[in-house]
């Protein structure tokens, strides 16, 4: 798999390094879709490394939020874009996101009601110390 | 005032609720049920009042025409139709051809008969509001409307302040209180809403609660059943109606009453037996008011339905929701006028029932039952008044008898709580020395049942018989009022005897027997049944009976007929406070083909305010005798033989009132000759006229045949389903087990004996092999699995893009 | 769909505004500066939101995520003990080895994501290029025709009533299933965070018998 990504890394890199003036240097002045989705792209990252990274479990709470940012900043990149073609009921997109936002809430209060009623019978939020799902 | 109508239903419904939802759990008192209950439909009936005075007799009235609630923006819409328009052909609606077509045919239609001058704007498209239905609650307010309004709300509160009396002690008080107010909603609603659809659920909603009061002491077999074969009975009824609904949706694609009639307007009138769209949606209509208002063959419920306490009887099964049958086929009065078939079969359904619940009448024992069918009977004058054209005449008819019955009704029933529930009037008698608060009210009922002048009965069956007399709507005119006069006397007769039987003559109820189970049990049913002396009841059950008993004297007032010109000087005198010419813009006229009976509405208002000129034929009498057309139907028509023998017009008329005036003597008179003067009468001629006196006692079996035919069929048949369940099904299915236990039995063995082994040899073995490594991915810490899920993704990500990573490489590899 | 101008500026400014901000909230040692980070960075993620003409859901982000959202996390911090984390008695991150392990992929990810939105959005360039020549121009063109806001210089969107008009005709259901989802999460919260004594409160048991019972199924399930 790693050998497959390789090549991945040396295109972009490749892509990166044709100067000003560019096609480059025009899309970063004018920011356009791909933008956002490589904005969006970076953000979903970060929140997956933090959950995969971090002992905290509220920090984990957190970083999933930013997981579901990410997603939502692509459905509003895309319900734009979509206007912009004159697609029929663009703004699905937005709709979407609504309800990304209520399963964001509903998830938080659900997960935080979850680590205090875990705090109470384990005195514990880190993670790594949780690990009754092994019998 | 008007503006606030869409109060009255709800007022009602509000103190149902209280009652219904809070009553039993914080254990209202009776005087705060009674409270709640009967202010609320004293508000309501205040509101009526304001409400009509202000729509028909204030300076800025709106009289003739209709007032809907909606033109104020005071509705909702109540099933938006347009969500089908959305989901399909939205291209179409985002390249624009939609709202072309949409404007194109919202501008085909006339703007007078828009009724929505906006039309409709669904998601900025203008569409035409025949195109979809869309359904909307709101009340309209029209003379039909207004007068139910005020007679349900009117006498409503009349019999909510006796039901206070008579309800007393009852343990299911508040519960009474609920099912009534619920009730006067469900009725309020049936005749305000604007729309085929809100009618329909008024309908439904008086016929639940018709069912929840009659089957009020549900511990009693008898109010049980009949509770049920009331609803059972007018499911008939309804699947006409609800089928005559969607014809109408279909025909003219929408509900709405003003759209509906405008429309029908312009339809062909269709002849005898023709049987066009609007002859079977009339027909429909008429199956659903044959149900609710006990018209042959469906009236079998309404006796029965006595078993409800007597309050009950008198609103529900007496004044109101019995008339909604009255009011639909008023309302859809366009309708039925465009069917020459379907009025002679109202005429004929009417008279028949007329006659047949009269003569049945005569030998019934029990107080209520006599009463019941006199409704029954009453009801059918009504439709007979609607089958001969003269649907104005109907609803004063309904009118008056919602008056003058829902006294007798309260009477029976203030003599019933007086009596210590007794029913059986062989057992009462004498009883105008006890009960006179009570005798001198119902005296007033019975005479204005009978007719005598002036009482308010008399105004409206005289109409009545008038205009059977002169119809030139259907043939036949003169079989109906025939058979009209015969019950008539038949009424005069039976009433009669019911007062001789309970209020005069001896005091029977003194030498007590043995009780059958004729009476009404009150709530414990376990009233020892002693020698009760009666006594009068308490105030809050007479203040209603005089109330009504005035009503029942003076309300025919506002009907008064052509025939007393000379008394009054106008044909309909009092303008718009004369019935006739107050509902006059709600008929509609088959000459002019407009609404108002001969100018156009607006005209009527006009003539009706500077008195009408003295040539102007009554408008009554539809249409004037000599301008008979070619259309109408030939044959005999007993009015105009008789005004050509005597010469002028009112001389007719006199001589129809005299007739009426002389049939009711002659019932009141033979039925003092049989119960009064001479008492040993009614045991000999019910000798000699043996077989009629049994089939009246027994009801002409309509009963027993019905259960014959219907009820003993039904349940062959459901015997025949079971059996061919229990053998056929239940036998194939006992099959099948013992075949698949057989089947089991020997895959059983095999399973045992030959696949465990090597399932067990092979599974053994590679658990041995592989757990170690399963063991060491179970970590049990959620992250770890989480990196698992990444895992999966970047994998997906890596085949989903592989053939572009590829074309990359190949990219960078060639140098390019 | 090209921001250009000032447009661009303020995409760039929140762009990394939010990317940073997020780094911070995975990074951050106290869990209280976690959460004003990640506040940071769904402000400017609302930004982004604004900058694409959805105003409506940057208010929904801001009110419902900043205002809601994140005053929980707060709170639940405040009522579990960190102290030892702060303090940095504690290792804020879990085993190196899986940590290895999890940045390796996730930078595999990022890479294999950023690659196919490259090649994604040229091709979706190339297929819709007829339909976004002028669309420019076009948005401009109908933005003359919204109504003036008082001021005179900016004009009132329909974008909320676009969204709203969307949100009750394609997804009326699930707008329901949302609100019973959300009645669901209340009542589920408030079930997981009670205490014992007030759960025996409810059930009209004696707190000392509940304690009682607990602790002898405790010794059940042990035995």
């Amino acid at each position: 798999m790693l050998g497959l990504f390789a090549p991945i890394f040396a295109f972009l890199i490749q892509q990166a390094d044709v100067g000003r003036g560019s096609l480059m240097w025009q899309s970063a002045r004018n920011p356009d879709l791909s933008k956002f989705l490589v904005i969006g792209a970076l953000l979903f990252i970060i929140g997956v490394a933090g959950v995969l990274t971090r002992r905290n479990i509220i920090v984990i709470f957190m970083s999933i939020e930013l997981i579901l940012n990410a997603a939502n900043l692509n459905f509003i990149a895309f319900s734009r874009y979509l206007q912009d073609t004159g697609s029929v009921n663009a703004v699905a997109g937005q709709v979407f996101a609504v309800f990304v936002i209520v399963v964001a809430a509903a998830e938080a209060a659900i997960g935080l009601g979850i680590v205090i009623a875990l705090y109470r019978n384990k005195e514990t939020i880190w993670v790594d110390e949780i690990d009754i799902l092994k019998w | 005032m008007h503006r606030y109508i869409w109060l009255i239903p709800l007022l009602p419904l509000a103190g149902a609720a209280l009652n219904g939802l809070l009553g039993r759990k914080f254990r209202f008192s009776e005087k705060l049920i009674g409270g709640i209950a009967v202010g609320s439909i004293a508000l309501s009936f205040l509101l009526s009042l304001t409400a009509v005075y202000s729509y028909a007799f204030s300076s800025h009235a709106i009289w003739p025409a209709a007032y809907v609630t909606s033109q104020d923006g005071a509705s909702f819409t109540w099933i938006p139709g347009g969500a089908v328009n959305i989901t399909q052909g939205s291209e179409e609606r985002m390249s624009g051809a939609m709202e072309e077509e949409s404007r194109r045919k919202l501008a085909e239609i006339p703007p007078e008969q828009r009724t929505n001058p906006q039309a409709i704007l669904v998601s900025g498209v203008v569409q035409p509001r025949s195109s979809i239905l869309n359904v909307e609650w709101s009340y309209q307010l029209d003379a039909l409307s207004s007068i139910f309004m005020l007679v349900v709300t009117g006498v409503g509160l009349c019999i909510f302040v006796f039901a206070t009396g008579y309800m007393h002690d009852d343990p299911g008080f508040y519960r009474f209180f609920a099912y009534m107010g619920l009730f006067m909603f469900s009725m309020l609603v049936l005749v305000m809403g604007s729309n085929f659809l809100m009618m329909f659920v008024g309908w439904e909603g008086v016929g639940l609660c018709s069912y929840l009061l009659i089957g009020y002491y549900f511990n009693r077999k008898e109010a049980a059943d009949a509770s049920r074969k009331a609803f059972l009975t007018n499911r008939i009824g309804d699947f006409g109606f609800a089928l005559a609904i969607f014809a109408v949706i279909a025909t003219f694609g929408t509900a709405q009453y003003t759209d509906v009639f405008v429309q029908a307007k312009s339809y062909p009138i269709e002849g005898l037996w023709q049987w066009g769209i609007l002859s079977w949606i009339a027909l429909g209509l008429f199956v659903g008011a044959c149900g609710k208002s006990a018209q042959l063959p469906l009236h079998v419920w309404l006796p029965d339905a006595m078993a409800g306490p007597t309050p009950v009887s008198a609103l529900i099964h007496a004044a109101t929701m019995v008339t909604a049958g009255l009011y639909m086929v008023t309302r859809t009065n366009v309708i039925f006028q465009h069917s020459k078939t379907m009025m002679l079969v109202v005429a004929l359904v009417g008279a028949a029932t007329a006659l047949f619940a009269a003569t049945i009448g005569i030998t019934q024992n029990d107080i209520k039952k006599v009463l019941a069918y006199s409704t029954v009977s009453q009801l059918g004058f009504m439709f007979m008044a609607c089958g001969v054209g003269a649907f104005v005449i109907g609803i004063f008819h309904v009118m008056t008898h919602a008056f003058f019955k829902a006294l007798m009704f309260l009477g029976a029933g203030s003599v019933i709580h007086g009596m210590h529930h007794e029913q059986d009037m062989r057992r009462m008698g004498g009883l105008k020395k006890y009960m006179p608060y009570t005798y001198m009210t119902f005296l007033a009922g019975w005479l204005a049942i009978c007719g005598i002048i002036p009482f308010s009965g008399f105004w409206s069956k005289d109409e009545i018989l008038w205009n059977a007399a002169s119809t030139s709507y259907i043939p036949l005119g003169w079989l109906v009022w025939v058979v009209g006069v015969i019950a008539a006397t038949c009424t005069a007769f039976y009433m009669t005897r019911l007062v001789a039987m309970t209020f005069w003559g001896k005091e029977r109820f003194l030498n007590t027997h043995e009780h059958d189970a004729g009476h009404e049990a009150h709530g414990d049913g376990t009233s020892g049944h002693h020698a009760h002396v009666p006594h009068e009841s308490p105030g809050s059950m007479v203040a209603p009976l005089v109330v009504l008993a005035v009503l029942a004297t003076l309300g025919g007032l506002v009907g008064i007929g052509p025939a007393f010109k000379f008394i009054t000087g106008s044909d309909h005198p009092g303008g718009r406070m004369n019935i006739v010419n107050f509902m006059d813009p709600i008929i509609w006229n088959p000459e002019t083909r407009e609404f108002g009976k001969e100018h156009g509405a607006a005209t009527v208002a006009h003539a009706a305010e500077t008195t009408a000129p003295a040539e102007t034929h009554a408008r009554a009498e539809v249409p004037t005798p000599g301008s008979e057309s070619a259309g109408h139907p030939e044959g005999f028509n007993l009015a105009h033989s008789a005004e050509s023998a005597l010469g002028t017009h009112t001389r007719a008329e006199w001589l129809f009132i005299v007739i009426s005036l002389v049939i009711a003597a002659v019932g009141i008179l033979l039925a003092v000759l049989f119960y009064v003067w001479r008492p040993s009468l009614p045991d000999i001629w019910a000798a000699r006229l043996k077989p009629l006196y049994i089939a009246s006692y027994n009801k002409y079996w309509v009963d027993e045949i019905y259960g014959w035919a219907i009820t003993r069929r039904t349940m062959d048949l459901a015997r025949a389903v079971y059996a061919f369940d229990a053998k056929v099904i239940d036998g194939a299915v006992n099959g099948s087990a013992w075949v698949t236990r057989l089947a089991s039995r020997i895959t059983g063995g095999t399973d045992q004996y030959f696949v465990d082994g090597l399932v067990n040899a092979i599974a053994a073995f590679i658990l041995r092999l592989m757990s170690p490594l399963f063991r060491a991915a179970q970590t049990g810490f959620t992250q770890n699995y989480a990196l698992v899920m990444v895992m999966g993704l970047v994998a997906v990500v890596a085949l989903f893009f592989a053939a572009d990573i590829i074309d990359a490489v190949k990219a960078i590899t060639t140098g390019t | 769909m090209i921001l250009q101008g000032w447009e661009a500026v303020f995409f760039w400014v929140f762009s990394i505004a939010a990317i940073f901000a997020g780094l911070l909230t995975v990074m951050a040692r106290n869990a209280v500066h976690s959460a004003l980070f990640l506040i940071s960075s769904l402000l400017s993620v609302a930004a982004l939101f604004v900058l694409l003409g959805a105003e409506f859901i940057a208010g929904v982000q801001i009110l419902v995520y900043v205002g809601g959202v994140m005053v929980l996390f707060l709170f639940v911090i405040m009522l579990v003990n960190v102290g030892a984390e702060e303090q940095g008695r504690s290792e804020i991150l879990n085993k190196p080895r899986q940590v290895a392990v999890s940045l390796g992929f996730c930078l595999l990810l990022v890479g294999g994501l950023l690659f196919a939105i490259n090649t994604g959005y040229r091709g979706l360039q190339k297929r819709d290029e007829a339909k976004l020549s002028g669309s420019a121009e076009q948005r401009l063109l109908q933005d003359q025709t919204l109504a003036r806001g008082a001021t005179g210089t900016s004009r009132i969107t329909t974008d909320t009533q676009k969204v709203g008009n969307s949100l009750y005709r394609f997804a009326s259901l699930p707008f329901e299933i949302a609100s019973i989802l959300l009645l669901v999460a209340i009542i589920g919260s408030v079930m997981l965070a009670r205490t014992l004594k007030q759960e025996a409160a409810v059930d009209d048991v004696d707190p000392e018998v509940l304690l009682a019972k607990v602790a002898e199924e405790a010794d059940l399930a042990e035995n």
